[in-house]
């Protein structure tokens, strides 16, 4: 059983919909900067990639939990491009979403001056995001289940990969899965300014994050909410696009620290050998690596050393991307989002030059493009992810043929 | 399946200390993780788990709001009635960030008892903790767990040891009920 996506909807910093987010990725435009869409008096840090159209940041209101209105785009756009509610019964649909933490319009509860804790759930600015993508999965009719995971930096990957073994265990007719979160409202980005873990750069806002750089010192934050599609290609109807196959999923738990990857990299090298040998593809076929690529400090030199574990001295040659200079961390939909880069690698058989990288990292010395794609023969993708609180994820994605 | 259920009421000790092997991380527990680490030594009676155990925990929709009270209680005493980021960052404990994650109660049992295999963490559903139990990689024995930290400060957790085709079948797959609904007795 071969289990493809067949259509993304996408609402991010790339751009509102799919073509618009590969066209973003393919310019290579910078899509953080200083935010708009909330007040960031008082944050040490004001820097985000925001959710855009045309280039400009959509903007809500603060009642607005963006997690769920984004969404529920995103699925718009995944209808009409895939018609997967006429294809399928609502008993054979679930809803696979990674997502991050509740929303609560912060200033408006100051404002009601109820500064208690108890409060806050019957405050009216409280936005339960379980109940309200129950909701939403009610109203699009996902009868065969609606799921939430909360594993921050992998929540999205942890989504799609247990839609991949649904399908292949014929446990549902097709899995919309992705993510959704936004980590640019005062919950979010409260939390993250006081771990420590945002860019400090000097630098102008879009070229604060740098992936894989020596002088990385921080991530920048970011939102985005992706549906893709995924389902048994046995049943895709003749003249429905498929742009890819997910052909393996693994995952591990470092079990070493709440705050930095085990630096060996050994526990996250056990989820991509798990997605190898569940793919039955040998470390010689992975033709590029898209990887988790935050710019924090820790980051680039443990997915270096769980790499070298796999592949030896040939990481020094692979091509490795992450998109997270161009568009901020969204946490909980950030494989989510960077399966876009995977399908653009699979469609254009290029790899994307990751952005704001310019001076390699001695301790990660990675094959980093700069400048423009590189133009190369790709049928296997592997793509990495971790999480804050040690959880690891890896997919391997093939080129789809029939 | 062999399957542990703990409740606490609103000031209820919980009895954690003594099972605890990493103490100094004690200071990031929430009275979720507490019981949770409690109920899992229960459940292991002294037995230590084979590492590439799968584990896969359910935390409830979100009620109580560990990570905003000190920082309420800094405001209301300075009398600040106005949202303001600058003193809520100075007031914010460092610790308060880690009690509003909600992968950290599966994080610390992991932590605590050497578990590296595939995980999960889901959002409430009984539904999704179950297909996630049920589709784990090989027939190797899984840690499941739920948990629920009530408004009040009450909390209950459980815990199952299970292989993996025990779930297939359970009347909650599919479900919108709560992940703590397949432990209660």
């Amino acid at each position: 059983m071969a289990i493809v996506i067949t259509g993304i909807g996408a609402r991010s910093p790339l751009g509102c919909s799919f073509e618009e987010s590969l066209d973003t990725l393919q310019a290579g435009r910078r899509c953080v900067d200083d935010i708009q869409n909330l007040d960031t008096t008082g944050y040490p840090i004001t820097a985000a990639g925001e959710i855009r159209h045309d280039g400009e940041v959509v903007r809500t209101s603060g009642e607005v939990d963006r997690k769920v209105y984004f969404f529920d785009q995103a699925l718009e756009e995944l209808s009409a491009r895939t018609g997967f509610r006429q294809r399928y019964r609502p008993e054979e649909l679930m809803l696979n979403v990674g997502g991050g933490v509740d929303y609560f319009d912060i200033e408006e509860f100051f404002a009601d001056g109820k500064l208690n804790p108890g409060q806050i759930l019957t405050s009216g600015h409280y936005h339960r995001m379980a109940a309200e993508f129950r909701e939403l999965a009610e109203r699009w009719r996902f009868d065969a289940g609606c799921h939430l995971f909360a594993s921050a930096c992998t929540a999205s990957a942890h989504a799609i990969g247990l839609a991949w073994r649904l399908l292949r265990r014929g446990l549902a007719g097709a899995v919309v899965a992705g993510g959704s979160d936004s980590m640019i409202t005062h919950p979010g980005f409260l939390g993250f300014s006081a771990l420590g873990a945002l860019s400090t750069s000097p630098d102008p806002s879009p070229r604060k994050c740098k992936p894989f750089d020596k002088h990385s010192n921080g991530t920048v934050l970011g939102e985005a909410s992706v549906a893709l599609l995924l389902e048994d290609a046995a049943r895709v109807p003749a003249g429905q696009e498929i742009l890819a196959e997910i052909v393996g999923y693994g995952c591990s738990m470092d079990a070493y620290s709440v705050t930095d990857p085990e630096p060996s990299g050994e526990s996250a090298a056990e989820a991509v050998r798990a997605a190898l040998d569940e793919a039955g593809v040998r470390p010689d076929q992975i033709d590029c690596i898209h990887l988790h690529g935050t710019g924090t400090v820790k980051c680039a030199p443990a997915e270096y050393n769980c790499l070298q574990r796999i592949f030896g001295e040939r990481i020094r040659e692979i091509p490795v991307y992450s998109m997270k200079g161009q568009v901020g961390h969204s946490i909980g939909a950030c494989t989510a989002v960077e399966m876009l880069g995977v399908v653009y690698s699979l469609q254009q058989q290029a790899v994307l030059p990751t952005i704001n990288f310019e001076t390699p990292h001695p301790e990660a010395p990675f094959r980093v493009v700069q400048g423009a794609p590189l133009r190369m023969p790709i049928h296997y993708i592997l793509k990495m992810n971790s999480a804050f609180g040690g959880h690891n994820t890896a997919l391997i994605i093939k080129k789809w043929e029939r | 399946m062999k399957t542990v259920y703990l409740q606490f009421p609103p000031d209820g000790q919980i009895p954690a200390l003594p099972c605890i092997r990493k103490r100094k991380l004690v200071k990031y527990y929430t009275r979720e993780t507490l019981a949770a680490v409690l109920a899992v030594s229960q459940l292991l009676e002294g037995e230590r788990l084979p590492a590439s155990t799968p584990f896969y925990y359910a935390s409830a929709d979100c009620e109580n709001f560990v990570c905003f009270s000190e920082v309420f209680e800094k405001f209301n005493e300075n009398g600040i009635r106005a949202f303001d980021a600058e003193r809520y960052l100075a007031f914010a404990p460092p610790t308060s960030h880690f009690k509003s994650m909600r992968n950290m109660v599966s994080c610390f049992v992991s932590i605590e008892n050497d578990l590296h295999g595939d995980n999960n963490v889901i959002v409430d559903s009984a539904s999704a903790l179950l297909y996630a139990a049920l589709t784990a990689p090989g027939e190797e024995t899984v840690l499941v767990g739920a948990g629920f930290l009530h408004a009040d400060d009450s909390v209950e957790v459980g815990f199952a040891l299970a292989e993996p085709a025990e779930f297939a079948g359970h009347p909650l797959l599919g479900s919108s009920r709560p992940a703590i609904d397949i432990f209660k007795p």
